[in-house]
């Protein structure tokens, strides 16, 4: 399959690469160079099965970027770090500026620009910039070339050794209508506790740009990271997440997924547990309506003896709506005696909306404890016709059980940020389904 | 109250069947049930196992698997059949589940300030909303974090009975129908149900307690006992009927028994 004309591809990556230093421009000319050769997937692969990989191709190089952000989401509290340990806002992949509470600024935590920190802080960046790329058997790298390539910036997080943040790191990240391509990274040294919490909106409701994203997130020996990923984008937008990690020794990586919006989504998330005693625990809460096309794939690898993961994915699909999941795991040899639960749940709103849940477990040990779970169905009578009968209409019950039926993954975002906004869109989106 | 006032409820040769997924219509479970159960009273409804009890639980409250074949079931004079579930709710109607459902996610503060909002059609205050269910907590014996917990999710037996309490005591219904309430409870929690339903009785409620035991009419005592074999009701008397049910079994009240 051909890749649309990549001399605009080409001169975009260089002009970009001009203000980086070396190392990091050569990484993005060999982005391209990967993404030109390797051409566009093939459908036949099980990764896009269900999505379409043309339909993620840029038609340009990256628009340039707004300078203006718009209104803060309501949980910023200008001025006062009362919630979070840093604020930062960023717009089409650049961050616009970041601050970071001055009375804990002497433990050194970092909440930069990634291509500035690219240049002054290569002995941090440079090590872990692109090195999850082959993890997870590289799973969906040729777009995590393309946006190698072209990245316009993204956000750059350091939580030093030792230091806990007894408050997140709060970031903000809004699109418009083009074409923007960012990259972030996220370091959590050995020792160190801290949570980021990252939304990402559309400027407009009826803009229809395009994001490629890639995060990476390094999960230190005994580190303990919470990272929590709210998408609320515009119905028309496109929205390609590469979300990776890698979780080191006796570290712990929590991620909380919850998508809301788009028009069309692809998103990947993999999960390295490189050495014993690693866990990850993954929740994620989907709900698609109107025309939504959602598709994530998660990919969990216990590459070392005694690590544990732990997932929850759960989707409701209202209108006519489709969403898909693919959760994979895998245990090698290399990983006995680990422990992996799995579970995939879909509730179904409407006869016109479809879920497909797709496990695919591959286990080449015995020495593991391992669980998986999969269910498809519409709301249960049951509970329903029991919270009618307690006074709440037809419409009420329906809208508590949805968001009991999400409240796990909610309840797991820190208090004042984000939750209540995101059951507020559940109940009106539930509101206008019903 | 005046006899001129129509009774709580009026079942008039009720007769009720199943309704099967695909929307057929079953054999009847009810076969003409007739009870008058006026404000102020308790009436006891005894019956084995699959008398049909829990049938008439089901359809008084709405449920979507039975259908009202023949006859009326009457609240206040308004005939209940095609009234929506939510709106026999908010008409003071509660029914104390055998089985309660557990709810998710669904915490068990936000599950009852949203019936109680259902039930009365408006929000209600904070300020009037804790003290009174602290109230009720503290009568129930449950914990205040109780109310943190999602609703009937990993609860005991007893956890989920004293859920129902908590539920009906603040919702004040007018006629609270009670399916098997005393079933699987210990002696404690068993007085703290019998309790909560004395607390209910006024001139202006009413109760029916549906029960395979005489064991909870100790407590809370009868006005009318009525004896349901294979959908009908066989026998009706005073409380002393629930004595002797208890100690001869249902036997001789089979038709044809001598």
């Amino acid at each position: 399959m051909s890749v649309s004309p990549l001399s605009p591809l080409v001169s975009a990556s260089l002009a970009r690469a001009s203000g980086d230093p070396d190392w990091l421009a050569a990484a993005r000319a060999a982005g391209l160079e990967r993404y030109a050769k390797g051409g566009l997937p093939s459908r036949a692969e099980h990764l896009w099965r269900y999505t379409d990989p043309v339909r993620l191709v840029p038609g340009s190089a990256p628009s340039d970027p707004e300078t203006r952000f718009g209104d803060l989401p309501p949980d910023f509290a200008d001025g006062t770090f009362e919630r979070a340990s840093a604020y930062a806002i960023a717009r089409d992949g650049v961050l616009l500026r970041a601050a970071v509470d001055p009375l804990i600024a002497h433990l050194g935590f970092l909440v930069e620009d990634l291509r500035a920190a690219a240049a002054s802080r290569r002995a941090l960046v440079e090590p872990r910039l692109f090195a999850l790329r082959d993890t997870c058997d590289g799973a969906g790298g040729r777009f995590d070339d393309l946006a190698a390539a072209l990245f316009t910036g993204g956000t750059f997080v350091h939580v030093p050794r030792g230091v806990t943040l007894d408050r997140p790191v709060r970031i903000a990240h809004r699109v418009g209508g083009g074409f923007a391509a960012s990259r972030s990274l996220v370091v959590a040294e050995a020792q160190c506790t801290a949570t980021v919490v990252i939304d990402l909106s559309s400027a407009a409701e009826t803009d229809a740009g395009t994001l490629h994203e890639t995060i990476e997130i390094h999960v230190g020996r005994g580190a303990e990271l919470r990272v929590v990923f709210v998408q609320r984008l515009g119905d028309r937008a496109t929205h390609a997440p590469v979300v990776r990690s890698r979780v080191e020794r006796d570290g712990v990586l929590d991620t909380v997924t919850v998508a809301l919006g788009g028009g069309l989504v692809k998103s990947l998330q993999t999960v390295e547990l490189a050495e014993p005693g690693a866990r990850a625990n993954a929740l994620g809460i989907v709900f698609a309506d109107g025309r939504r096309h959602l598709d994530h794939h998660t990919f969990l690898d216990h590459a070392a003896p005694s690590t544990s993961s732990d997932l929850d994915y759960r989707a409701a699909v209202a209108g006519r709506s489709r969403s898909s999941f693919t959760g994979r795991l895998r245990i090698p040899a290399a990983g006995a005696r680990s422990s992996a639960h799995q579970s995939n749940r879909n509730l179904v709103l409407a006869d016109t909306a479809r879920a497909d849940a797709i496990p695919e477990l591959e286990i080449l040990t015995n020495d593991v404890s391992c669980s998986h779970a999969v269910a498809t169905s519409p709301i249960d009578e049951e509970q329903l016709h029991f919270a009618m009968t307690r006074g709440l209409s037809p419409a009420d019950a329906r809208k508590l059980i949805v968001l009991g039926f999400f409240e796990p993954a909610l309840e797991k975002i820190p208090p004042g940020m984000l939750a209540d906004g995101v059951r507020e869109v559940l109940e009106r989106k539930l509101g206008a389904a019903s | 109250m005046s006899t001129s006032h129509p009774p709580l409820l009026e079942l008039s040769d009720l007769r009720v069947a199943p309704v099967a997924d695909d929307g057929s219509v079953g054999k009847e479970i009810l076969k003409g049930i007739s009870l008058t159960l006026r404000a102020g009273t308790v009436h006891a409804l005894m019956g084995r196992n699959g008398s049909g009890k829990s049938t008439l639980s089901a359809v008084l409250m709405g449920h979507p698997k039975f259908r009202v074949t023949g006859g009326s079931m009457k609240y206040l004079g308004e005939d209940l059949t095609g009234i929506p579930v939510h709106e026999r709710a908010r008409k003071g109607l509660f029914l104390c589940f055998q089985y309660p459902m557990a709810l998710p996610g669904v915490g068990v503060a936000q599950f009852l300030r949203q019936s109680v909002k259902g039930v009365r059609g408006a929000d209600v205050p904070s300020k009037e909303f804790r003290p009174l269910v602290k109230k009720h907590l503290e009568a129930l014996g449950i914990p205040q974090t109780f109310m943190t917990r999602y609703v009937n999710d990993g609860f005991s037996g007893g956890e989920k009975k004293r859920m129902e309490m908590l539920h009906m005591l603040l919702l004040e219904p007018r006629l609270a129908i009670l399916d098997e309430v005393d079933s699987g409870l210990d002696v404690d929690a068993l007085k703290v149900v019998a309790e909560s339903i004395n607390r209910l009785r006024s001139p202006e409620r009413g109760q029916l307690l549906v029960t395979h035991y005489q064991r909870i009419l100790d407590y809370v005592v009868p006005d009318e006992v009525h004896v349901l074999l294979d959908g009908e009701i066989v026998r009706s008397g005073a409380a002393d009927l629930a004595r002797e049910v208890e100690s001869r079994g249902y036997e001789w009240l089979a038709k044809g028994a001598a």
